[in-house]
């Protein structure tokens, strides 16, 4: 049966011849027409490479995508790592304003009268307040106690002095003897407590007021804030 | 430096590898993608497609399975994804007539007689078989080309035998239809 013929009677063909006609012109037809050339074959292998070039590239990509993404969690904790910053900031701050302004009398250092800061408190000490510019020279309570209680008598003594010499009327005896003029031991008479008051008021007032000066700078401060927030004109 | 000498033996050796592969079973790829898509351009392009997907894949293939039926597989579904695209269902293939043309040029010396008789069958066999439906054609390449048995064109194709058995049957119906039809003209 010629080729011409076998397409005529196809119809009348079994399975089995047909099949067999099927797969031999198929095959014959393909393989005398369509051929891998050498052509083909290196621009597949051309291509292979290129994509093996570009998925090395996508890979070191996208190791570098990871450190970026590592930096990028690290990032992720600046945040709270900024707030407890500025958290440690302001206790620093705030201890240091309140020491600034809150500090007692007690906290100043004690200074031996030799300039030793390492005195006790029955030492003489200075103390350096804001405004005062020369430090003020202070005497132990107990020293000054008895100092207060010598210039006292003393100036008794001279009192009842000067009234023998005001009874007695004779001025000019005083004089010769070398006693002082009445203006001045009454200037000394009427001086001489006031300044036993300021002597006796000196160190235990001036603890009081250290005391208090704090406390006031505070609450002119808390004043100063709550006016700041509730103007009187509005209240 | 040794690590990158090493990376390099390992790609020439496995460029060999692909080029040897690409020698042994190259022809039957090329034709068979060229049954999927009609076209030999677009064949030769899915055959660059294909070997390089199966260069890729070749780390993870395990030798127990025949390499042959992996490789067809990937050809299979590289021409099927490529006839699902949008690109392909938007161009028309012009090159039908070109590789006609190539066909006469290269069977200049042949006898002029036995060549047009054999050439008329044979364009209308590849012609009725390119035109039959695609579930149809798949089944007659692996069967009738590939030469594969139904168990293994079921596992081919992901389907079971009877459906190949059946798909066989009207294949079959619908090629002698075709060809009767051509023969008459």
């Amino acid at each position: 049966m010629s080729e011409f013929d076998k397409l005529d009677n196809i119809h009348s063909m079994s399975d089995e011849e047909f099949d067999m006609f099927i797969k031999s012109e198929l095959k014959s037809s393909l393989m005398e027409d369509i051929k891998v050339d050498e052509e083909l074959i290196c621009k597949t292998v051309q291509a292979i490479e290129s994509r093996e070039r570009e998925d090395k590239l996508i890979f070191d990509t996208m190791d570098s995508t990871k450190e970026h993404t590592k930096v990028i969690n690290f990032k992720r904790y600046i945040p709270i790592i900024s707030m407890v910053a500025c958290a440690c900031f302001v206790v620093i701050a705030g201890s240091l304003v309140y020491t600034k302004i809150g500090r007692k009398t007690s906290d100043y250092a004690y200074m031996s009268s030799d300039g030793n800061s390492e005195g006790t408190k029955n030492d003489s000490f200075s103390v350096v307040e804001p405004g005062y510019n020369e430090p003020q020279e202070w005497m132990p309570e107990s020293d000054m106690k008895d100092e207060i209680t010598n210039s006292t008598q003393n100036n008794i003594q001279d009192s009842e002095d000067s009234n023998d010499i005001h009874i007695d009327g004779n001025w000019w005896d005083a004089e010769v003897d070398g006693m002082p003029e009445k203006e001045e031991s009454s200037e000394q008479d009427g001086n001489e407590p006031e300044n036993n008051e300021s002597l006796m008021e000196t160190p235990e007032n001036e603890h009081k007021e250290e005391d208090n000066l704090p406390k006031k700078n505070i609450l002119k401060i808390i004043f100063e804030i709550i006016s700041s927030i509730f103007p009187l004109k509005d209240i | 430096m040794k690590d990158k000498m090493q990376e390099k033996e390992q790609n020439q050796e496995k460029n060999q590898r692909i080029e040897e592969i690409i020698r042994t079973y190259g022809d039957e790829i090329l034709r068979l993608l060229y049954l999927y898509v009609k076209d030999l351009d677009t064949a030769k392009d899915l055959f660059q497609d294909t070997f390089v997907k199966v260069h890729m894949g070749l780390k993870d293939f395990r030798s127990e399975s025949n390499i042959k039926t992996w490789i067809t597989r990937i050809a299979i579904n590289t021409a099927k994804d490529y006839l699902k695209s949008a690109w392909n269902r938007k161009v028309s293939t012009l090159s039908e007539y070109d590789t006609e043309s190539e066909i006469d040029i290269r069977d200049e010396n042949t006898r002029v007689e036995e060549t047009v008789v054999n050439k008329d069958i044979r364009k209308n066999v590849r012609d009725a078989v390119l035109e039959l439906k695609e579930e149809y054609k798949e089944v007659i390449t692996c069967v009738y080309f590939l030469e594969m048995s139904v168990e293994t064109t079921a596992n081919q194709l992901s389907i079971p035998p009877g459906t190949v058995k059946s798909r066989l049957s009207r294949a079959r119906s619908a090629l002698k239809e075709i060809l009767e039809r051509r023969g008459l003209q």
